[in-house]
């Protein structure tokens, strides 16, 4: 069934982005504590310190998937009325003598401090001085912004004052910029460029550590995969210290492969290498998910996700040969819609739980690809689905061997047989 | 063909936690690990709060909340007090969690939320239609104080000018308060409770013989067993906050209306009848112990706070307790069931006899723990306490007594403290929930997981703990662990 274009049975309200949500919408939006932590969180060398309530730093542990220690300020009564600097400062004393080995220290900000108007960015310039090792402030309660877009940019803020002018690496050396190595996704995309003899200076912030970060400028060239999180970053980079970016994605044969081409124009290598690889990845690829093309041709698809992955996976389901019934965005970006444009009837922003059922109600896809947390809406009701970001246990779903990963992971969602066991 | 494919997927690189790149102190064994200054290890001497085991208040009343039918929470806050709750509930239940949000932003900071929960009211009554709508408060809206009282009175108003007077009766409202800094989830579930009943509860002058019981953190699995202990005596009861069938339902399909509610749920009218019921429990003594006591103070209903059937003898003192209140003898298919779990017991006495455990997690699942495990010979060494909790405390400290243990409790500590005492003094076996991983992984020391939260491993939630068939099920668990983990595979016993 192909849904009509007649606005009465659209099966959501069609937003424009950059909205605020709606008070008691069900939106799947989160905060701006979260945004801040969902970048920074895998920054090794660094002491992560949340000044807040034990909740926020509880959470705070678990955005992302590796286990680290997250310290907390664990606020009590006492301390929202009078004031909890006190304890701050001794936390920050504390944690040198624990973590001696850290390089310095992001001290996150939440909804109770912000509110009660603690000075973190005093506190901050007062360690330093005290001990000598940097301390980041990042002004991020939870309520400052629409969502946790408003995080991702404060964590780049952060991250942009670290970086230091540097002179470069004799060998053509890249950064991967917005790349948040999903199940390994950084290692794949490494592999690609390796091979063409290209090395990575770090992945932010999938792989990477404060030292890192602060000669990130002995790179050439940054590569920008998220552009709705980290295109302020490299722009202000390219003005600052005059380092160009290129805007890559590797989802998809044909993405990876346009994008190995303009990596490899950007930094002077030579085309035949070039398209020597892309031929031989390409063909190994293929070879290995033709048996299971046939499962997906008129296959009828739905995607919501959160921002910068709804283009580059609604190209990846089209070349393989999926029919994209509707897209929508949790907290999309002007760029993120205009990129998923072209493959889609309807475009939507933050879409309401209620929004959500309906569509799947009106569109009835065969495949929905949702966000790990609302996964399981989409599965009680009946429907095949593909959560990213993926599980570790699925791998990466970038690069090639990443596409192949991406297909049979479609190919066992799509011909499980427990959906044959569902009265429709 | 299939199998060639399948040896290929294979190859493709995976990923898992690497230790080496924990640099910061995870792992003692590398080189670059730095043992912390012994005087900064007590959490209470620490400013700084490392990994705690506790999460915030306004969790505990969500959970509470979703124990209801078609109820849905609605936080009085910024999205991502409700971002992350729904998280912890697909991750723990892999199910659905519709929990809605009052968004704040910063001119809710500012001019405090009334607008938020004036709107958020009636776009939740208007779209979702629930039964009750639980206003759960956070640390914002506390901060700023907002008057959640007279913010509803104003939101209801203006639905009834808009819509007519009926809508009033379509939803009850239930205002729970929960700063986060005034208590840990455990506060938050026992808060609930009793706001559930005050807000809820009416006696009508006509006594029922009905029991009430208040779970705290029971998960699916022991709410089933709860109730199949309590079909077999025969008595009529009522569980409050019964997820058993909101988070964990069978999949069937598109259902016929949307937006999509679970089956299962406490009602609305027996919170209403519980003025009249016969005696009230709180199986959790610091998560409900509240709303039973209220009760009793309100309608002079019974109350009994009693532990978590967990084990032998906290079953014996359940059930001992509804049969002497409802007069009806235990009967022998619960017996039977006991001399099973004792059979159990007795048949494993060999892999759990002196074994030291150490435990961790919420109070109350902790103390009936650090019961059972003394109950079959084994040592606790280290008990974390994830909240603190006078009365978790006393428990162990009674159980300790009794079979002459002397543990270090960690009352309300965090997990460093924790993880830094077993590094030092590894134990045969740890008890606790998925963030008890690392350290597990870090000394080589077998995990049982059980209580909140268990993430990954599938299915925890609907196998039981309590009663005797869960508590062989339990044992089970446990032996299996040591069996896995201690013993060489061999065939002596066949």
């Amino acid at each position: 069934m192909k849904a009509c274009g007649n606005h009465a049975c659209m099966p959501w309200r069609i937003k424009p982005c950059g909205r605020a949500s709606e008070p008691g919408g069900m939106t799947q939006r989160s905060c701006v504590y979260f945004g801040a932590r969902y970048v920074l969180g895998p920054v090794r060398e660094a002491v992560h310190l949340v000044h807040g309530p034990v909740g926020c730093g509880y959470y705070g542990a678990m955005v992302r998937g590796e286990a680290r220690d997250l310290c907390g300020t664990a606020l009590t009564e006492g301390e929202i009325v009078f004031g909890g600097l006190d304890r701050l400062r001794k936390a920050l004393r504390e944690v040198w003598s624990l973590y001696p080995r850290a390089r310095g220290a992001f001290l996150y900000a939440t909804c109770s401090t912000g509110l009660i108007g603690e000075d973190l960015v005093g506190v901050a310039r007062e360690a330093e001085a005290e001990w000598g090792r940097r301390v980041v402030a990042i002004n991020c309660p939870g309520f400052a912004g629409k969502s946790q877009a408003e995080g991702h940019a404060l964590a780049y803020q952060a991250l942009l004052d670290l970086v230091q002018p540097l002179s470069k690496y004799r060998h053509p050396t890249v950064n991967l910029v917005g790349e948040y190595n999903v199940a390994g996704e950084a290692r794949e995309i490494r592999r690609l460029l390796e091979r063409l003899g290209v090395r990575v200076h770090t992945v932010l912030t999938g792989d990477t550590s404060w030292s890192e970060i602060e000669t990130l400028a002995r790179a050439h060239l940054n590569l920008l995969f998220c552009g709705s999180t980290a295109r302020r970053f490299v722009s202000e980079l390219r003005q600052r210290l005059g380092m160009p970016y290129l805007k890559v994605s590797f989802y998809g044969l044909s993405a990876t492969g346009a994008s190995l081409r303009r990596i490899g124009e950007a930094l002077g290598l030579s085309s035949t290498r070039v398209e020597a690889l892309i031929r031989e990845e390409e063909g190994r690829v293929l070879a290995r998910i033709r048996p299971w093309l046939k499962l997906f041709d008129q296959r009828r698809a739905m995607v919501v996700l959160g921002a910068g992955r709804l283009g580059p996976l609604s190209r990846m389901l089209r070349e393989l040969g999926f029919e994209v019934l509707g897209v929508a965005s949790v907290f999309g970006s002007p760029e993120d819609h205009q990129e998923a444009v072209p493959f889609s009837d309807f475009l939507t922003d933050d879409p309401g739980d209620d929004e959500f059922e309906r569509a799947l109600a009106v569109l009835r896809p065969d495949l929905v690809i949702t966000n790990a947390r609302e996964q399981w809406r989409a599965v009680k009701l009946g429907f095949p689905t593909l959560s990213f970001p993926q599980e570790r246990r699925r791998g990466p779903y970038a690069g090639y061997q990443g596409f192949t990963n991406f297909v049979l992971s479609l190919a066992r969602v799509l011909s499980a047989p427990v959906w044959r066991f569902l009265d429709r | 063909m299939i199998n060639q494919i399948i040896n290929q997927v294979s190859e493709v690189p995976l990923e898992g936690i690497t230790y080496k790149k924990l640099r910061l102190g995870k792992k003692p064994l590398t080189p670059e690990y730095v043992p912390p200054p012994p005087e900064l290890v007590p959490a209470a001497k620490r400013a700084v709060c490392i990994d705690p085991s506790r999460t915030c208040m306004p969790f505990g009343a969500m959970w509470a909340t979703l124990g209801v039918h078609r109820a849905i929470p609605f936080v009085q806050g910024a999205q991502g007090c409700t971002t992350y709750v729904r998280y912890t509930f697909s991750r723990v239940f892999r199910e659905p969690a519709s929990i809605a949000s009052a968004s704040f932003h910063e001119d809710a900071a500012v001019f405090g939320g009334r607008k938020n929960l004036v709107r958020g009211i009636r776009n939740l009554v208007c779209r979702y239609k629930p039964e009750l709508i639980a206003i759960v408060t956070t640390c914002s809206s506390e901060v700023i104080g907002d008057d959640i009282q007279s913010f509803l009175a104003e939101a209801l108003e203006m639905m009834e000018e808009e819509f007519g007077p009926e809508v009033l009766d379509l939803t009850k409202f239930v205002v729970v308060h929960t700063p986060s800094f005034a208590g840990s989830h455990v506060e938050g579930y026992n808060r609930a409770a009793r706001e559930f009943l005050k807000a809820l509860s009416r006696q009508s002058g006509q006594p029922s013989e009905d029991l009430y019981f208040i779970p705290g953190f029971l998960l699916p699995g022991d709410l089933r067993e709860l109730k199949h202990l309590l079909e077999l005596m025969g008595v009529p009861f009522h569980i409050l906050f019964d997820i058993s069938d909101t988070l964990d339902c069978p999949l069937v399909g598109m259902p016929n209306r949307i937006p999509y509610y679970p089956p299962g749920g406490t009602r609305v009218e027996e919170f209403v009848r519980a003025g009249d019921a016969r005696a009230i429990f709180a199986l959790s003594p610091d998560a409900g112990a509240a709303g039973a006591k209220w009760l009793s103070r309100r309608y002079q209903v019974p109350a009994f706070v009693l532990p978590m059937p967990l084990g032998v003898g906290h079953t014996d003192r359940l059930l001992k307790t509804v049969s002497e209140i409802s007069g009806r003898p235990i009967p022998e298919a619960i017996r039977w069931e006991r001399g099973i779990l004792l059979d159990a017991m007795a048949d494993t006495l060999h892999y759990t006899m002196m074994k030291r455990v150490a435990l961790a997690g919420d109070p109350d699942f902790v103390a009936a723990a650090t019961r059972f495990v003394c109950e079959l010979g084994m040592i606790p060494t280290y008990i974390l306490v994830g909240t603190k909790s006078a009365s978790a405390a006393e428990e162990i400290w009674k159980v300790c007594e009794e079979y002459n243990y002397q543990p270090v409790i960690m009352n309300g500590s965090d997990q460093f403290e924790w993880e830094y005492a077993l590094k030092q003094d590894p134990p045969d076996l740890i008890l606790g929930h998925s963030r008890c991983v690392n350290i597990s992984k870090e000394i080589r020391v077998p995990l049982v997981r059980f209580g909140f939260p268990v993430y990954d491993r599938i299915g925890y939630q609907r196998e039981p703990i309590v009663g005797y068939r869960g508590g062989e099920r339990f044992l089970a668990r446990i032996v299996n662990a040591i069996l896995d983990h201690h013993y060489p595979d061999d065939r002596t016993h066949q």
